[in-house]
């Protein structure tokens, strides 16, 4: 950072706004006064600029010239422009030619047809472009070299000082310190990852570690100049001189760098960084490992493999073997000569655990015992291996001639569980509870979903056709089954998962929860039960988002012909719906059943009959709507209501225009077909008693999201008078009130699907729930609120009476209200713990996400903190989590305090303390000036000390000195931090090396890091660069 | 739009399908060659002089003679003056603003002007330490009956001068803004001296500002006492502001203070600076809102996909829930002028996207928006007045091929919001 100190000066003097000598104006003419108002240089210029790096550009005669504060000229009144000095030069014209000026002198004679600054996102000096008959030159203000404009281009070379990549006739050098230091003749010039010279900058290096994930390596600030002309690569130093190394140089995750031995193909030399060998010779396999007697290198130098000790330079292991395998869960080594020939040692070599002959690579812990499966003879043992001990495991007592461990649905953790083969038989064997099943048929897990988390069970069939199920504990769950659902059964205002188990042993089904004796249906009568599963559709969220899953809802279909009397029943989880049906039919949305010849349905969705009076069955009579609650039949000619066996008028017209019952609402476009032309019509048929009919289905969707539930169901106006009305004109909300809202927040009233609206008579108001077809709340003046931030959370109702806040619970299920009455003194809702908070005296209620609701002692919260509340009480100021644990409490009220319930920044005066939490306490880790959390960063806190500004990590170890100049983010590009700043646009820094990426183009979001590219979106593109600041690739759009 | 499209014998869907040429539709009156001009670009017109800031040729070009501020004749378009410093460097100007026989404006090269409007004759300057990127408001803000002159710097905060001589009044450079902001004038302290509010962030190229911690990842619009520029509040938002905030009346509430951020999230303050409400709808958000009587105009873009859309000012309104909303397969940067501009007493709201299409959005429900083409597209918000005085309005289009184009609408119609922050309104409606 040479240039930086060397400008230090002439910055502060130069770019700091403000001059002691102030420009003024009189009579026509500029002069210079001081702050006092006293001509120091008297008018006397035609025109002036302010003072810059101590001089002022002013015209005299019509030609501009450079006065100094005692009005010496400096720079003659011979140019036609100038302007205002910046990092102590000047640009000129003088003839229609750039020139330079420091605040002395020319540095550069007006001989150019421009002259450029190029500057960094600070505005700070890199170096100066000169440019003359469209070839290009600089001078490097460090240096004070110039280099004549013969270049096509010039640009910074990977943002080292002093360093240009310089062009001509499309070749490539590189030019420093006044000479070439790479000709100019190479086809590509590139950094490279390379372990030979040091002082340069930190080079990093992305792999992708087993998981597809990108890893950061280190490498220890050392670097190469790679120039390679016809496909063939040299190796330059800094000062020019090649270094000669050949060879395909492959930077490796752990630190070291291979590099391809030229005489052996596919064999590598691998280098430390400190470039000491680490391989006796280049090898076509190296892996290190890490084992608790040492570090070693699993080595192959052709097809043999050896263990070598990097340290002693020595084999461990000779390479004689076909494979070697370190297994870190016994902290032994698995060596290989032959497919059936193994030998088991403890990592310090010393201690040979077995010979194997075949070996099953799984082990798995159990307590602190590791177990291994182990030839033995012919037959398989399972050991235990503890440190350098081995031991036979003996619960399971004979041996068997086969096994694998069983994994979880995901294939990647193994389970405590091994099946094992034993004459062509399998066993299941729990090594947790040491209990054994078989024979097995097989063995799975079935994963239910139960109200957004996972169940597992492990599901053995047994030869003798036996279910055996296991919970994720290893636990019997049921046995002696057959199969199993999950039932899901409403009792009350609670909801229960059942396991119905099929029994192998007595008729009929068990159903029982986890954990629970199973109930006994007595239903052997049937001949015959089947399990109907009729799944939905439930939305569900996940951070935000929604997603759907299946929720299965089982039918319990009952044939009751096994006595010859047709007879059957239908079991809604553990309800009776159905019994005495001669047959049972199901589709999608029904099950129909027929009783003396006539068919009826039952619909699971409403827990409704439909009496059996139909000659067809109802699932083959039209399709079905069910928006009223319960089946509409559309058939073809009529549409038919057969809970009320009501049947309306047919209808006349083709089905896509739509026409309901008595009346039509339709809003349509139809085509209309003439001789002359062809025109589109707009159809509205109103008919009937009423002056206005909305169909709620089709209001903005975007307002109503459930518009589905609304179908066949129409607001209507008489009389001037709203009222709701059915398809079958059935009033479902009488026809008397001024107005009736539908609002969306409306539609989130806690039980989210309800549909309430605001019913309006006078200036009273009240709550109508159409779904349940119920007043909730008496009529009164109230002002609801339905703000999209706060109904998005499903809050409750929110109201403003008699200038107070409060709520209205309501959920829909079990019918239950609970109205807060009018009694609080604030209302808010709060973003960053996405809460709602009421308050009034001393006292704070915080409404959760999810409906939990804390109440505080506190007179006032003064922030939101995510998952925590600063709250006053009294003169104290507490930070108080979800739990009402104080964390932190003062007596004076701090300046400012940010952050959550783990971690805090309290800003008192200048000092801010980083506090973490400990015990349910925050406890004071860091004192420094100006601290601040970083946000969207990969840095943690920024602070200030003596003046420079600092970045920490999460871990308050990795400190980053950064300098004077505060970044807005810290974002890591391969492991390099690079600094963020915004000014016309944005600019990227390469903190280690100082090279720099600006992107003027003034609209631009914050950077993002993906993999080992940096994306930014600006002025509508987003732009994709690599770690050196390439603009790789640019796409228009998202 | 209904008795325009009858006049030209058109439909809705022609007019949406056959690309057609705005001059089929309001005849070219007159254009000028001023150079490109930005997003934040206004014009104004004053006493038959049109003046309008431009970037030039190009943007980032040295010696570039487009450079500068124009004094247009708004019947004819010609060239009445034409300034630009005489300095080396870039001279773009962005925003301008007249009062009196004055005309003020910035320039990226570091300093701010004032003119003597009918001569173009420099009357002061006044050094600023980064550029000028947006207009000034003019509002009395040291008592003495005469507008002051508020302004921001790029990265340096907030600037009053004294618009009789170029003294600095007081300056808030505590904050870094991003130059792209006007500043809303309105008295919220009720001390009879109005406040400015201006959207913000830390010290130039740092997060901090003069008594509060940046904790947060988008900007802040910031209130400052008039009087002095001391803070009276900070609002965050949840990205970078790039639009200007604007201010209407409420009956019930009083003042309410509108303002976008470039992640379109839209707040409702108070003059405490307390939410009101507030709504999201989108991304790229860079235009200052326009107001109606009852509803908000914005443009958004993302990517190359833009829109511009209707918003109610209600509190009522759910995310999402654009009144209007009319696409476009382009950038859409200019903020919309009001007007009716079809002579049906209706209301349009008119954007340009940066493509070539000027978007026409009536206010009306029952009416489609559409868009009519253009020579090239622009980012300068169109600007509609009787610019001549012939009784009818013009509609002018500061166009990214360089040209100013004088548009006549050959009828009378209400003007809401002329231009870019409502003309002279300068965003208070």
């Amino acid at each position: 950072m040479k240039l930086m100190s060397l400008f230090a000066f002439v910055l502060l003097v130069g770019t700091i706004w403000g001059q002691d000598l102030i420009l003024k104006q009189s009579s026509g003419k500029f002069g210079y006064q001081d702050a006092s108002g006293k001509w120091v240089i008297e008018p006397q210029y035609d025109d002036a600029w302010d003072f810059s790096d101590g001089l002022a550009l002013v015209k005299k005669k019509g030609k501009w010239g450079y006065i100094n504060t005692q009005n010496q000229t400096i720079i003659p009144f011979e140019l036609d422009k100038g302007s205002l000095h910046r990092y102590g030069f000047a640009k000129i014209m003088k003839g229609g030619k750039y020139g330079l000026i420091n605040t002395k002198e020319f540095v550069l004679q007006p001989l150019y047809d421009l002259i450029q600054f190029e500057e960094n996102y600070r505005n700070e000096l890199k170096w100066i472009r000169i440019t003359k008959n469209n070839l290009q030159g600089l001078y490097d203000p460090i240096t004070q070299k110039v280099e004549q404009p013969k270049y096509d281009k010039i640009k910074d070379f990977y943002g080292y000082e002093g360093m240009y990549e310089v062009s001509k006739n499309g070749k490539l050098g590189l030019w420093c310190e006044g000479k070439e230091i790479v000709p100019v003749k190479y086809s590509n010039l590139s950094t490279e990852n390379l372990i030979i010279h040091d002082g340069w900058s930190q080079v990093l290096h992305q792999e992708m570690n087993e998981f597809g994930e990108p890893v950061y390596v280190d490498y220890k600030k050392r670097k190469f100049i790679t120039a390679s002309l016809g496909g063939k690569k040299e190796y330059f130093a800094k000062s020019g001189e090649s270094k000669g190394v050949s060879g395909e140089l492959l930077p490796q995750t752990n630190g070291n760098v291979w590099v391809r031995d030229p005489k052996k193909s596919g064999s590598y030399f691998v280098y430390d960084y400190d470039l000491k060998l680490l391989t006796p010779q280049s090898v076509i396999q190296y892996k290190e490992v890490e084992t608790k007697s040492g570090k070693y290198i699993i080595l192959s130098s052709g097809d043999k493999i050896g263990l070598w000790e990097p340290q002693q330079k020595k084999w461990m292991l000779k390479p004689v073997y076909r494979s070697i395998e370190y297994i870190s869960g016994l902290d032994a080594f698995l060596t290989s000569f032959s497919p059936t020939e193994y030998d088991l040692y403890a990592s310090d070599l010393k201690t040979k655990l077995e010979d194997v002959k075949s070996y099953i690579p799984t082990w798995e812990e159990n307590k602190n015992n590791y177990f291994v499966l182990l030839e033995k003879g012919k037959k398989y043992v399972i050991k235990i291996v503890s440190g350098t001990s081995i031991r036979d495991y003996k619960k399971i007592s004979a041996p068997f001639d086969s096994g694998s461990l069983i994994y979880d649905p995901y294939g990647d953790i193994v389970l405590n569980a091994i099946l094992l083969e034993r004459m062509g038989k399998n066993f299941y064997f729990n090594l947790l509870k040491e209990s054994e099943y078989g024979p097995v048929e097989s063995v799975s897990d079935i994963v239910f979903w139960d109200q957004g988390q996972s169940l597992l069970l492990t599901q053995i069939i047994l030869k003798s056709s036996e279910y055996i199920y296991l919970d994720e504990a290893y636990n019997e769950v049921f046995s002696k089954g057959k199969d199993v659902k999950i039932v899901k059964v409403s009792a009350g205002n609670q909801e229960f998962n059942f396991f119905v188990f099929q029994s192998m042993v007595e008729p009929g089904y068990f159903i029982q929860t986890l954990g629970s004796e199973p109930i006994n249906l007595n239903m052997d009568s049937y001949k015959d039960q089947r399990i109907l599963d009729i799944s939905k559709d439930i939305e569900d969220e996940i951070y935000g988002d929604p997603y759907w899953r299946k929720e299965p809802d089982f039918l319990l279909v009952l044939d009751g012909s096994k006595n010859g009397n047709p007879s059957s029943a239908l079991l809604h989880c553990e309800e009776l719906r159905i019994s005495g049906a001669e047959e049972i039919i199901l589709n999608e949305f029904l099950v129909n059943f027929r009783k003396n010849h006539l068919w009826g349905a039952y619909i699971p969705d409403n827990h409704l009959v439909v009496e059996p009076n139909y000659k067809g069955n109802l699932s083959k009579e039209g399709s079905f709507s069910f928006a009223l609650e319960r089946p509409i039949l559309i058939s073809e000619k009529s549409l038919i209501d057969p809970i009320k066996n009501k049947v309306l008028a047919p209808w006349d017209y083709e089905p896509e225009i739509k026409k309901y019952g008595k009346f039509y609402h339709v809003m349509s476009y139809n085509y209309i077909e003439t001789d002359e032309e062809e025109r589109t019509e707009e159809i509205k048929l109103t008919q009937g008693n009423y002056t206005e009919i909305i169909a709620l289905n089709e209001v903005d969707d975007e307002i109503l999201n459930y518009a589905d539930h609304f179908e066949h169901i129409y607001m209507v106006k008489k009389d001037g008078k709203w009222g709701i009305i059915d398809l079958f004109e059935e009033e479902i909300v009488p026809i008397i009130y001024d107005r009736i809202d539908i609002d969306y927040g409306l539609l989130n009233l806690y039980g989210y699907e309800t549909g309430p609206m605001l019913l309006y008579k006078g200036k009273e108001t009240t709550v109508y729930d159409i779904r349940t077809k119920k007043q909730l709340l008496p009529f009164g003046v109230r002002s609801y609120e339905a703000d999209e931030e706060y109904m998005s959370f499903k809050s409750p109702l929110i109201y403003h009476q008699n200038k107070k806040w409060g709520y209205v619970l309501y959920n829909y299920k079990t019918g239950e209200i609970k109205d807060s009455g009018p009694q609080f003194d604030d209302f808010q809702f709060l973003d960053e713990s996405y809460s709602l908070l009421f308050q009034k005296e001393g006292e704070i209620e915080i409404h959760l996400e999810g409906g939990s609701v804390i109440h505080f002692e506190g007179d006032e919260l003064i922030k939101d903190l995510y998952d925590a509340f600063w709250i006053r009480k009294g003169n104290k100021h507490q930070i108080i989590d979800f739990k009402k644990n104080v964390l932190l409490e003062f007596d004076t009220k701090p300046d400012a305090i940010e952050g959550d319930s783990y971690a805090v920044v309290v800003t008192n005066g200048k000092l801010g303390t980083y506090y973490e939490v400990e015990e349910k306490k925050l406890v004071p880790k860091k004192t420094e000036q100006e601290m601040m959390f970083m946000v969207y960063s990969d840095y943690y806190l920024m602070y200030k000390k003596d003046d420079e500004w600092y970045a920490l990590k999460s871990n308050l170890k990795d400190e980053l000195k950064i300098g004077k100049s505060q970044p807005e983010r810290i974002f890591e590009l391969e492991g390099k931090p690079i600094l963020f700043y915004r000014k016309k646009g944005i600019t990227l820094i390469d903190h280690q090396t100082g090279k720099s990426y600006s992107n003027k183009k003034g609209k631009a979001a914050y950077p993002k890091t993906i993999q080992e590219q940096m994306l930014i979106y600006v002025s509508g593109a987003n732009v994709y660069l690599d770690k050196d600041f390439n603009e790789i690739e640019i796409k228009t759009g998202k | 739009m209904k008795k325009l499209l009858t006049i030209f014998g058109l439909s809705n869907l022609f007019l949406a399908s056959a690309q057609q040429k705005i001059e089929e539709v309001f005849p070219l009156k007159w254009k000028q060659k001023i150079g490109v001009t930005t997003y934040r670009t206004n014009m104004v017109l004053d006493q038959g002089v049109l003046f309008i800031g431009s970037n030039g040729e190009d943007r980032n070009q040295e010696l570039d003679k487009l450079d500068g501020i124009y004094a247009l004749d708004a019947t004819t378009g010609k060239l009445k003056w034409h300034f630009q410093m005489e300095m080396l460097g870039d001279n773009d100007v962005t925003g301008v603003a007249v009062s009196g026989d004055k005309v003020f404006f910035g320039t990226d090269n570091y300093y701010f002007f004032c003119l003597n409007k009918d001569t173009g004759k420099q009357l002061w300057k006044f050094r600023t330490p980064n550029d000028v990127e947006s207009m000034s408001t003019l509002a009395d803000l040291n008592g003495d009956s005469k507008e002051d002159v508020v302004f921001t710097v790029e990265n340096f905060g907030v600037y009053v001068l004294d618009s009789e001589d170029g003294r600095l009044i007081w300056k808030q450079d505590s904050i870094g803004t991003s130059g792209n902001h006007v500043p809303l004038c309105l008295d919220l302290n009720e001390d009879g001296v109005k406040d400015v509010i201006v959207g913000g962030r830390g010290t130039p190229y740092t997060n901090r500002t003069a008594g509060f911690k940046m904790e947060h990842y988008g900007d802040y619009l910031f209130a400052f006492d008039g009087k002095n520029g001391k803070p009276l509040w900070q609002v965050p938002f949840g990205s970078n502001l790039h639009a200007s905030p604007v201010a209407y009346k409420d009956e019930r509430i009083g003042w309410v203070i509108c303002m976008v951020s470039a992640y379109c999230e839209l707040k409702f303050l108070n003059v405490k600076g307390e939410k009101l409400w507030s709504y999201s709808f989108g991304y790229g958000c860079f235009a200052s809102p326009s107001l109606s009587d009852h509803n908000i105009g914005i443009a958004t873009s993302w990517g190359r996909n833009g829109g511009f859309g209707i918003y109610e000012k209600s509190h009522f309104v759910k995310e999402d829930s654009k009144y209007k909303y009319a696409d476009t397969s382009d950038v859409v940067s200019s903020s919309s002028a009001i007007a009716d501009i079809s002579g049906d007493d209706g209301m349009e709201f008119i954007a340009l996207d940066e493509a070539n299409r000027m978007l026409i959005i009536p206010e009306s429900k029952n009416e489609d928006s559409y868009h009519l083409i253009l020579p090239k597209g622009g980012e300068a918000t169109p600007y509609v007045l009787d610019v001549d005085g012939d009784g009818t309005n013009e509609i002018l289009v500061a166009s990214l091929d360089g040209y100013l184009y004088c548009y006549s609408t050959k009828r009378k119609g209400k003007v809401l919001w002329e231009g870019f922050r409502g003309g002279r309104k300068n965003g208070v409606y």
